[in-house]
This record gives structure tokens, C-alpha cells and sequence, in this order.
């Protein structure tokens, strides 16, 4: 009893300690909101933070200590290596780092699920918009809404692939993460052209290039906020293709993004629908779903599903199986009420 | 001044890189600018402008650079002196251009043009989208070049009196009434396949486009070619190719035919020519993470010049002596600059501070 208290305590002291006052991510990266990571009780999974730290889960059972193997990382960042206990229950947690006087939280940062699903259905939102203007609702409004369909639809996870800003200023991100919260589904979200300005993103959610495993299936989360998209410059063709390599022997690879640009970097389409082509493809940016003749990227064999904006409340829901994966229908969170 | 330090501390421990390299440096895409980095005294010269530049280009001569820049359509080309001064963007007349280079004798700017963002996925609409143009800088007007052809990318210039070019008028049947003296063009064609997509190495000419698969067996495939560069004696052609089910990069000598020169299972892409073309630069995954290579072009001896588990290393250009390769690599946590002597491996770090550098471009040795 003594020790539930005390680890609702500390549930309650750490709250005031998740991310910055700004809204920006603290001590720890990943995972986070935008990026979680979901697993089964004894999985291991990698946290990236800005320095060593005490690592502990936080749920609804209490805090669990969690035992981590740190690496040193270029640019002063460190990776810890943590395993869950097998003990784990199944569940929502937050992931929550001290070191010394220092506290930081990242609430549903870590999803604890009995065991991984050969059939599942994912969602996808896109095109949030907070800060937009002149809409017969409010972006916030119509988000807020959103999610409280998507938390009945029984999804694996939530796909928000971009535009999640209007201008990208700190203070729409911090109302995009406040709303964003309220969802109790996973969420995986990425960066849109609107999301640009000085960074702020990738001080919300971290890297904008990622992938991530869910059951048999490989998920590759790529950026396309930039003006020249892929313009093969930075590092972004480096993690592409090792990305790609990497979710290669799953069951089916799945890219996600906020656009696919014609003009786009020639080494990212080669990689990512020439050389190796993605099973699918999931992305926003249109406002509206892709149409008849608009069924695959020109490279010949990767499908594309395409979802409308959420600030006009639409999700599409996505069955993914060992046969297919299997857009459904478009549907507005006014149906559902 | 870190650049300064690091760079006096290389010349105190033994000879280093000399000369100057042009990069861009910004925090993301909309604030990068063009910058001279000049290897002996450590100072960095801002010659940029506008924001959004690309990758400074050297003319043959080293007395200019061009550069993609922030334009009112969106992306336009700007040509400056090494020292920043006569800078000014080129009125081509076109949406964007991009992918700028330079004649051989530096009179003429080759670029691509589009039209802007297009969210077509269309083949037949992508198959149409890019053209090439010619900008000739004495009388500041730009043409259109390769006649009726499929969409144009990434432009490279040939010399007309090469191996290659004799080799290709024969292949190609071509007079010399076709060849320009000043030059003419290859580029990466996109090609409407039976059920995609596809490239084609392509010779562009003002008035007409041939792929190389109307004369070579070697292209006579489905497979998509990227990243075409002539050799410096014109004999050679590289370029990487999903030709045999991954990436590779290929040397192909129109007298003895296509050599894998990578052939490894992981990626490989991105060559270069060193300057007396004996040897390719080029970019390999099978470190795990992205690596400078090297390869003897005629023996396909792979030697790494930059590569680790941990971080990436990218962008290669070769010092004009060949002593020196200068390129990419986010070891600090960014993008920086580094060069690596390649007779020694001993490296230095040539650009330190908090944004990232990228695109690397030694400056041309001034020919007598």
C-alpha cells in the first residue's frame, strides 16, 4: 500500500516535469508521444536521451525500474538499451528519466501490449492544422473530436503523418501535443511542409526519420516538410536506406509520410520504389483521398492511401494482413457520434 | 575560428590539405548559404545569398561558382566570385532550375527546369516533367536542348574531342555536324517503361536526344541508372545502377564494356572521378552505416576511406592533386566537413561549429 502511494506520488511530481516549459523535449528523445514504442512484456527497447540517467516505467500499476546497458552516441547523446520485466502488465506508461536534480517524464511513451497480432487495423489521420484560420471549425476543436473516435475504433495504433501545424510556431506544437495526449491509442506522427519553421518539430517529437517494427511488419517514417523534398544533401538518404534494409525481411514494409513529390530527391525514390519498392504507401497533404488513376507511385508497384485532412474530420482505417493491406473507406468523425 | 585552429594544428603536425572548398552550411534547408572555406588561413567567406542555396559548383577555371538558390518561383540559379563579390541569379527564363553545371570551357551553365512542386502521380505526367537548358553566360539567354525527349535530369558535360565522344558518333551514328565544339550533354532520361518508370543514360544534343540502349547492349534493360559522371580523360563513363538486384556502381569503357566495381550485397552509389581518373570515390552501406570507398577503376579494389558503425560519412570530392579526399560525416552528432589524406587515412576536421555543413566542392587548380 505504502509503496503505491508512493509511486502515485511520484506520478503526480513527475507530471509537472514532462518536457519543457516551451513544450520541447528535455532528457530523453525517444521515445515520446509522437514516437512510441510498443512491445510485448520482455522486449527490449532503445530510449535515446541527452544524458544518463535513472530510467523507470510509470503506469496505472506504478513505477517499474528498469535496468539499461548505456552506448555513447555522436553529438553527446547516449542510447539505453532497457528490458522489460516479464512481469510487465499490459498498458499505458510513461517513461520517466532522472538525473541528479533533474526530472523528465514522457507520458505514453511506451505501450505494453500481451502479445503481437498477425491481423490488425491501424488509423490514419493527417493534416491537423492547429493554427489554422477561417474554418468552420476550429482546427483544435475538430482534433479533439477526431480522437475521441479514433480512442473506439480499436486500432493498433495511430498514424498522424503531418501538417500537424499551420505555421510550425512552438505554441501550436504544444497545443497539437496537449490534444494529442488524449488519445489513448499509440501515436506515430511526422513532420508536414506546414511543420518547417526553425526546428520546432524535431524539438517536439525528435527525429523526423525513423521506422519502427509492429508484429511482422516494418514501418519506415520519412520527412517531406523540407521545400526541395529529399534534395540529397543531408543525412535523410543515409537513413532511408538503411531503414529500408532494415524492415526488409518483414512481412510487409510500409512507408509513411505527409507527401510523395514527383520532384522529390531521385536517390530517395530509387530507394524507397525502385531498387526495393514499399509494399504500401501512406500519406496526407491532398485534403482529400487519392482518386481512380491515382492508385500507385509512378515507379510502377508501390500502392499509395490517402487520407483526408482531420481538421475536416476524416480517418480512414487500414487492415493490414497476411494477404493484403487494405485501405477502408473514408470515414468523419461526425459518423460516429 | 574553430576552422582556423583545427586547420593550423594540421599544418603543425605535417603538411595538409591545401587550396579552397565551397559548402553550404544552415541550421535546416530555407536558411543554408554557400561558404569558402580556404584550407590555409581557416577563413570562411559567406558568398550565399537568399537562403535555400545547393551545392556550389566550381567553373573549370575556379574563378566562379554557381549555386541553386531561393527564387521567386522557388528555385532559381545564381552565379558568384569565390570571394562573394558579382553574385547574381541567371534569368532562365524557367520555373525552377536546378542541377547547374559548367561547360567545359566555362561559358555555358547546363540546368534542368521544371515546373515546381507537382503532386502527380501519374507516369506519363513525370515522364514529361523536366527539361534541359543550356545557359550561355555571354549573351545571358538560355535554350532548350534535346529536342523531342522524355524528361531530362542531372546534366553532365563531354568534351567533343574525347574517346568517348568518337566512340559514341560511331555507336550513335552522328556527324560531326551533330557534336557542338564546345561540348554536349549527358543526363539521366525518365523513361515511361511497359508497367513504369524507368531510366535511360541519355546523349543530349541542342536539337536531339539519344538513350545509350539504342546503341549500347549494355542498356538494353529495365534497370534505373542515377549519378552518370565522364571520366576526366573522357574515356570512361561511371554511374550506379540496380543492375543485379541491388545497388552498384559501374564503370563502363565503350571499348571493353560495363565492370561492377563495388559488388557488394549492401548499397553503393554516389561515384566520383578522381582527378586524373585511376580512381573512384564513391558511397557504400557495407559498413552498415554510409562510408566513403574508393576503387581502382580497372582492378575493382574497394579501400574504405571514412566509414564506421556508428555515424555516416558522405559527399566525397577529391583534392585537384588526388592526395586529399574532403567529405561529410556527422561523427560530432551534425554534418561537418572532414578530408582524409588517402596515402596516410590521417583526417582532419575542417569546419566546427553548430550548423551543418554539407556539399563539399574543391576548388579547381588553375590550368596553364
Amino acid at each position: 500500500m505504502m509503496g503505491r502511494r508512493f509511486a502515485l506520488l511520484m506520478f503526480v511530481a513527475a507530471a509537472a516535469a514532462a518536457r519543457q516549459p516551451d513544450g520541447a523535449l528535455d532528457l530523453i528523445i525517444t521515445p515520446n508521444s509522437g514516437l512510441p514504442v510498443i512491445l510485448t512484456p520482455g522486449d527490449v527497447f532503445e530510449a535515446d536521451l541527452t544524458g544518463e540517467a535513472t530510467l523507470t516505467l510509470v503506469g496505472e500499476a506504478g513505477a517499474l525500474p528498469l535496468e539499461a546497458e548505456w552506448t555513447e552516441r555522436p553529438g553527446g547523446r547516449v542510447q539505453a538499451k532497457c528490458t522489460t520485466p516479464d512481469s510487465i502488465a499490459p498498458g499505458t506508461y510513461a517513461l520517466e528519466a532522472l538525473a541528479g536534480q533533474k526530472r523528465d517524464r514522457n507520458v505514453r511513451a511506451v505501450f505494453v501490449r500481451e502479445s503481437m497480432p498477425t491481423d490488425y487495423a491501424i488509423c490514419h489521420i493527417t493534416d491537423v492544422h492547429i493554427g489554422k484560420e477561417k474554418q468552420p471549425r476550429e482546427p483544435e476543436d475538430a482534433f479533439r473530436e477526431l480522437l475521441a473516435a479514433v480512442n473506439k475504433t480499436g486500432a493498433a495504433f495511430v498514424l498522424v503523418t503531418g501538417d500537424i501545424t499551420e505555421t510550425g510556431t512552438p505554441e501550436q506544437f504544444q497545443r497539437f501535443v496537449e490534444i494529442l495526449d488524449t488519445c489513448t491509442l499509440p501515436t506515430f506522427v511526422c513532420t508536414g511542409n506546414h511543420d518547417r519553421a526553425d526546428l520546432n518539430y524535431e524539438r517536439t517529437f525528435g527525429p523526423v526519420t525513423y521506422m519502427f517494427r509492429f508484429g511482422p511488419d516494418g514501418y519506415l517514417v520519412f520527412d517531406t516538410k523540407d521545400f526541395v523534398v529529399a534534395d540529397e544533401l543531408g543525412s535523410q538518404d543515409s537513413a532511408l536506406q538503411r531503414f529500408r534494409r532494415a524492415i526488409k525481411p518483414a512481412r510487409w514494409s510500409i512507408g509513411v509520410t505527409h507527401r510523395y513529390w514527383a520532384d522529390m530527391g531521385m536517390r530517395s525514390q530509387l530507394t524507397l520504389f525502385a531498387d526495393d519498392p514499399l509494399d504500401a504507401l501512406i500519406f496526407g497533404h491532398w485534403h482529400r483521398e487519392n482518386r481512380e488513376g491515382e492508385k500507385r507511385v509512378p515507379w510502377g508497384t508501390t500502392p499509395v492511401i490517402v487520407t483526408p485532412a482531420a481538421y475536416q474530420g476524416a480517418l480512414r482505417m487500414i487492415m493490414v494482413t497476411k494477404r493484403k493491406i487494405a485501405p477502408g473507406l473514408v470515414q468523419f468523425a461526425d459518423d460516429k457520434k | 575560428m574553430m576552422s582556423a585552429l583545427l586547420l593550423i594544428a594540421a599544418f603543425a603536425s605535417g603538411a595538409g590539405p591545401t587550396g579552397q572548398i565551397a559548402y553550404v552550411a544552415g541550421t535546416e534547408q530555407e536558411d543554408r548559404s554557400v561558404h569558402v572555406l580556404d584550407l590555409e588561413t581557416g577563413k570562411t567567406t559567406q558568398v550565399g545569398a537568399g537562403g535555400r542555396n545547393g551545392a556550389p559548383v566550381w567553373s573549370p577555371a575556379g574563378d566562379w561558382l554557381v549555386h541553386e538558390h531561393k527564387s521567386q518561383e522557388g528555385i532559381g540559379i545564381r552565379v558568384v566570385r569565390p570571394d562573394g563579390t558579382e553574385g547574381r541569379g541567371l534569368k532562365t527564363g524557367q520555373g525552377w532550375s536546378w542541377r547547374p553545371r559548367w561547360s567545359p570551357d566555362g561559358s555555358k551553365i547546363a540546368f534542368m527546369a521544371g515546373k515546381g512542386p507537382e503532386s502527380s502521380l501519374l507516369a506519363t505526367d513525370l515522364a514529361a516533367r523536366f527539361t534541359l537548358h543550356v545557359y550561355d553566360l555571354a549573351s545571358n539567354t538560355a535554350t532548350q536542348w534535346g529536342g523531342e525527349c522524355p524528361s531530362l535530369m542531372r546534366p553532365i558535360w563531354i568534351e567533343a574531342d574525347t574517346a568517348v565522344t568518337k566512340a559514341l558518333a560511331a555507336e550513335l551514328k552522328l556527324s560531326e555536324a551533330d557534336i557542338p565544339l564546345d561540348g554536349y550533354l549527358a543526363a539521366i532520361g525518365l523513361t515511361k517503361g511497359e508497367s513504369r518508370l524507368s531510366t535511360d543514360i541519355c546523349i543530349v544534343l541542342p536539337n536531339k536526344t539519344i538513350p545509350l540502349s539504342m546503341a549500347l547492349d549494355f542498356f538494353k534493360n529495365d534497370y534505373q541508372e542515377w549519378a552518370a559522371e565522364i571520366s576526366p580523360r573522357g574515356d570512361k563513363l561511371v554511374f550506379d545502377s540496380n543492375d543485379g538486384g541491388d545497388r552498384e556502381v559501374f564503370v563502363l569503357s565503350f571499348r571493353h564494356g560495363g565492370v561492377d566495381v563495388s559488388n557488394h550485397r549492401a548499397a553503393d552509389w554516389n561515384p566520383v572521378w578522381g582527378p586524373r581518373g585511376r580512381w573512384i570515390a564513391f558511397e557504400s552501406f557495407r559498413s552498415g552505416r554510409r562510408g566513403v570507398y574508393r576503387a581502382f577503376a580497372d582492378t575493382v579494389r574497394v579501400y574504405p576511406v571514412a566509414a564506421s558503425e556508428r555515424y555516416d560519412n558522405w559527399a566525397p570530392v577529391w583534392s585537384p592533386d588526388g592526395k586529399w579526399m574532403a567529405y561529410v560525416s556527422d561523427r560530432t552528432g551534425h554534418a561537418e566537413i572532414f578530408a582524409t589524406e588517402v596515402s596516410s587515412e590521417k583526417t582532419v576536421q575542417l569546419t566546427d561549429g553548430d550548423l551543418e555543413c554539407l556539399a563539399p566542392a574543391w576548388r579547381p587548380e588553375e590550368k596553364e
